[in-house]
């Protein structure tokens, strides 16, 4: 058979496959996307009102809260019933506020208390009639109903509350949970080796607020909601971590999963944890651990930070009788017990508790024991602050806990982070003048307009375009052909980025979008000289930026082409194979693959460290330094990245004809001049878009960077997009400041367009 | 040619090399997900498990909504739907922009052109908000309809870059005898370059498929109804809060990736063996 004709039958069997193939794909998604409507249309709808109520709960407690709600259901069947919703918790907050205010979102919503702050201000949840409140006042215990007041209005009824506690290792501390810090620091010397005495998150502000609050430390002044949180007795709480950890009391990493780790193992006698948290592993095998009240140290009694479950009615519903009889029941007696006895979550009526806060219904229970040391918890700790301006606290505090867990300068951390905090507390810039907004934008229209005639003026002028205007029917053409592309990116992608460019010049401020003009540049292009070249500052994250996306691109576009060429030989086998294999980094979801990746490079159980633990890295903390935790983000993001390079060569390859591959061949150049002077500069056209794109993605790439390092040590190896985020949800909410982060990011690419087509230009 | 035998031993080791490299931390995806706590918490350089268990498949496979209905099924549905969907609304904007932009020369092109790259540099983190206003003026807040909108049209100006290029490959003299013979520009169009770029098309169409596929932040927001949700957002359900499942989350997220990789399987294929067969025959 001639090769034409082999070539011929290949195609048409390809052919054939490929309907064969598409036909049987066809009826499969047919068959998964009419599963939906068929579903729908065959379940019944329930008569009555629908009430719908959002809630992230998962696991046990969402079944709980089901079996609560079908209860409901069956109670008020025929009038209403009560449909609940299930949201990804880190969505719900946003979610509420894009919905609730427009009038859309839930009737009835279930969140922990500590957001409350920012929902009022944004004017989600309703403020809440007595009616729903199933006990009196006076029965609740003290505190819970603070954290569902906001600004004296009572907004939502506490379903159950959520403490720290001590969990300890039956066999290592044979004489009984200890009572104070003290003793179990002694028991250090009866511990075999390898174990600790204590292990908590020493790195989170969260699980350090009980030594925060009995040394005295107060998140926000009484008076004027000014922050203390590093000044006074606080601030000086912070150093503990590094003391503790530097007496050999504390675990070298002292963080969640290693204390979890540790205690699970049976290498940690007592661990600082909450209610959601049943321990597994060897220990539950063994069965020697128990519950305990938080112990005292330096003679006071330790108490947390207490999380209030509550339910809220929303301020759009329609029905708020309805939504408040059913926030009445959630929060009731029923759930109540239901709950203890089902999740052993602590009931919220101090009626049930007796003097020394053991639960008078089940003292010796698992869930009384629980009940007894959340009790004690909140009775010297506090209700986590539900201001708007607690979500700025944490990732400072944060900071200054994992400089002093690594035995770096604590005074230093300690400043960077009362800066960090400033730079948040600043009052809002003074709103300029109602008028100015308006002349501005009036200018903007006018500067556009000018340039844009001024472009149309050069481009007609050009021969090609004149020509084109000759041959009127392809004129109009080209317009038809254009238009819906280009009509879809202006409206729906190019307006909200000149509305997100505009919000630039405002601040949010009290739920109030204000008119600030060019004040947030200001703040961000001209920061205090000392402070200009840190972390945190615009400047380093452009440099760190820079240098991130040039050794990425650089490190993407070697390997992809690389490999590609690999694959390129027909007489490679298992070609297909390889492909599939070096295209499942790009496949796969990047936010788990990320988030393993993080864990690879865990000090203490990552399998990096495992692997080169002959070279000594066991233990090595890759994220304590700049250079290794850039080095981690750079390893996962060509992980991650390569592939869309290889297969874009792949593409690219295959469009050049093997004639003149063979011309050269037999002009009897060698393999790598032929590489060099016929494959490369082919595919150099086709790749260079790709180039561009993946530069630009590169630039921005917020998840690799936020997942795996989150930015550390100390928010150094943060990039502009990163910092822009934590602008807009983890430092108060200043979205006018993450806007102007987002227009120097842009401004910056743009002058990187520019460069780069100028050098195009001059090498063509 | 004659191909030395050391030259395919290098090639393939290079090969299995990267493969390992590349699938190692797949492998601990793959161990997390069948790990029966849900939780790696012993591990060393190699990822074998040491019990295996399918819980964490079923749980995510077999999950139900509130009323009883296999959710899991129905979610997928939703999620292929509306990736399909958004892929060919946006190619087809796509390509015939992509045509506009390479074969047609009218004032403000080069513009145009800036424009569709610049639409790529403005972070997402902000331009979200906005979006969603916008959307809700337009009365598609919460419908399968308008998350469709979304995606499609914020892949085309990408698709518009990738399609261009390829479009600017294929030399005008084609065009040009095509238009002697008089063809029209739409015949150009589809009889003509249409089948040229096709493994163009098919990496554009594979890239805007992965990006609507896997996004899980607008549509859990976006979305208000439990049976219209998009398999992302079910899957970041099973983590946040205090006590993660990351069993569910990996064994999720890998049964996630198999259309995508069958997607990949169908496309590469097209590129590679149909562009072969072609150039035989040119």
């Amino acid at each position: 058979m001639t090769e034409a004709a082999r070539a011929a039958d290949a195609a048409r069997a390809l052919r054939r496959r490929t309907r064969i193939f598409l036909v049987t794909a066809a009826l499969a998604l047919l068959a998964v996307i009419l599963f939906r409507p068929i579903v729908i249309a065959t379940s019944p709808v329930p008569p009555g009102r629908r009430i719908v109520l959002w809630h992230s709960q998962r696991g046990a407690e969402k079944d709980a809260l089901e079996e609560l709600i079908r209860a409901f259901n069956v109670d008020h069947a025929g009038e209403l019933y009560v449909e609940p919703l299930n949201v990804p918790d880190g969505s719900m907050k946003d979610k509420l506020i894009r919905t609730v205010p427009r009038g859309g979102g839930p009737d009835v919503f279930i969140r922990p208390h500590n957001e409350l702050g920012e929902l009022v201000r944004d004017g989600v949840p309703r403020p809440l009639s007595p009616a729903a409140l199933p006990f009196g006042e006076a029965e609740y215990l003290p505190g819970l109903l603070d954290g569902t007041t906001f600004a004296g209005v009572r907004h939502g009824a506490p379903l159950t509350y959520k403490a720290l506690l001590l969990f300890y290792n039956t066999r290592l501390l044979p004489d009984g949970p200890p009572a104070t810090i003290e003793e179990l620091i002694q028991s250090r010397s009866t511990l075999p080796s390898g174990s600790y005495p204590l292990a908590y998150d020493a790195t989170s502000f969260f699980f350090h607020a009980p030594f925060f609050l009995a040394a005295g430390g107060q998140v926000f002044a009484a008076s004027d909601e000014r922050f203390t949180v590093f000044e006074g007795p606080g601030a000086e709480s912070f150093r503990l971590s590094g003391r503790l950890r530097a007496d050999g009391v504390l675990p070298p990493e002292p963080t969640y999963n290693e204390m979890l780790r540790l205690f699970e193992g049976g290498q940690a006698a007592a661990i600082v944890c909450g209610p959601w948290y049943t321990p597994q592993g060897t220990i539950a095998a063994s069965k020697e651990w128990g519950v305990a009240p938080l112990p005292s140290f330096e003679g006071r009694p330790l108490g947390s930070f207490v999380t209030v479950e509550a339910a809220f009615v929303s301020q759009s519903t329609t029905h708020p009788a309805e939504a408040e009889a059913l926030v009445a029941f959630l929060a009731g007696e029923r759930a109540q017990s239901l709950r203890f006895e089902r999740l052993a979550l602590p009931p919220v009526q101090s009626s049930m508790y007796g003097q020394g806060g053991e639960l008078e219904a089940s003292s010796s229970t698992l869930a009384g024991k629980l009940a007894r040391a959340e009790r004690l918890s909140l009775e010297h700790g506090q209700v986590t602050p539900n201001s708007t301006r607690m979500g700025a606290v944490w990732r400072p505090a944060d900071d200054v806990l994992k400089a002093s867990s690594a035995g770096r300068d604590v005074d230093a951390a300690l400043e960077d982070a009362r800066y960090a905090l400033a730079r948040v507390q600043t009052a809002a810039p003074p709103a300029r003048g109602p008028a100015l907004p308006g002349v501005l934008l009036a200018c903007l229209l006018l500067l556009g307009t000018v340039l844009l005639v001024r472009q149309v003026r050069t481009d007609m002028a050009a021969p090609d375009v004149a020509r084109s205007r000759l041959v009127g029917s392809w004129g109009r053409a080209a317009l038809a052909y254009l238009a819906p592309g280009v009509v879809a990116t202006f409206v729906l992608v190019l307006t909200p980025v000149v509305v997100a460019a505009g919000m630039s010049m405002f601040e949010y401020v009290e739920g109030r979008f204000v008119f600030v003009g060019l004040d947030n540049f200001r703040d961000i292009l001209l920061p205090p000289l000392d402070r200009a070249f840190e972390a945190r500052s615009f400047y380093f994250a452009l440099g760190v930026t820079v240098l991130w996306t040039l050794l990425n691109v650089l490190l993407h576009l070697t390997l992809g082409v690389a490999l590609a060429l690999l694959l390129r030989p027909t007489w490679v086998r298992f070609r297909t194979g390889y492909r599939i294999l070096l295209v499942l980094p790009w496949a796969i979801p990047n936010y788990i693959t990320a988030l393993m990746w993080k864990g690879m490079f865990n000090a203490q159980v990552g399998a990096i460290n495992a692997l080169l633990s002959p070279f000594g890295f066991e233990g090595f903390a890759w994220f304590d330094s700049f250079g290794t935790a850039f080095f981690a983000n750079l390893v996962t993001n060509t992980w991650l990245g390569f592939p869309f390079m290889m297969v874009v060569t792949l593409g690219a390859l295959t469009s050049l004809p093997k004639e003149v591959e063979e011309a050269s061949i037999l002009d009897g150049a060698s393999r790598w001049q032929r590489l060099v002077h016929v494959v490369l500069p082919h595919i150099r056209p086709a790749l260079v878009p790709s180039i561009i794109l993946g530069s630009v993605w590169t630039f921005n790439m917020f998840n690799v960077v936020y997942l795996v390092s989150g930015g550390e040590p100390g928010s150094q190896t943060d990039i502009l997009v990163s910092e822009a985020y934590r602008w807009a949800f983890e430092r108060g909410q200043r979205f006018g400041y993450a806007a102007a982060y987002s227009v120097l990011i842009f401004a910056f690419l743009v002058l990187y367009g520019r460069m780069t087509r100028r050098a195009a230009k001059e090498e063509a | 040619m004659k191909v030395r035998p050391l030259e395919v031993v290098l090639v393939h080791l290079a090969l299995l090399v990267a493969s390992t490299a590349v699938i190692y931390p797949v492998l601990w995806v793959v161990r997390l997900a069948l790990s029966p706590s849900g939780r790696l918490t012993e591990s060393g350089a190699l990822p074998i498990p040491d019990e295996v268990s399918l819980h964490s498949f079923s749980e995510f496979v077999f999950a139900q909504d509130f009323y009883g209905r296999p959710i899991f099924f129905i979610q997928l549905g939703n999620s292929l739907l509306v990736s399909g969907a958004a892929t060919i609304i946006g190619v087809v904007f796509a390509l015939s922009s992509a045509y506009g932009f390479s074969r047609f020369a009218f004032p403000l092109k080069n513009a145009g052109l800036r424009a569709m790259l610049l639409s790529q540099m403005f972070p997402a983190v902000v331009t979200a908000v906005p979006l969603l206003f916008l959307l809700d003026a337009l009365g598609l807040f919460g419908t399968t309809a308008g998350l469709v909108l979304i995606y499609a049209t914020s892949s085309v100006p990408f698709s518009i870059w990738m399609l261009k290029g390829y479009f600017d490959v294929i030399p005008r003299d084609l065009d040009e005898s095509a238009r002697l013979d008089g063809a029209s520009s739409w015949i150009i169009f589809t009889r003509i370059l249409l089948p040229l770029i096709r493994p163009g098309i098919g990496l554009t169409a594979l890239f805007s498929f992965m990006s609507a596929y896997n996004e899980f932040i607008m549509a859990s927001v976006f979305l208000d109804d439990v049976t219209r949700y998009t398999l992302p957002v079910t899957l970041q359900q099973s983590v946040g809060g205090f006590d993660p499942n990351w069993g569910v989350f990996a064994a999720g997220s890998l049964l996630l990736s198999i259309p995508v990789v069958a997607v990949f399987f169908f496309v590469q294929r097209q590129m590679v063996e149909g562009m072969t067969a072609g150039a035989v025959k040119g």
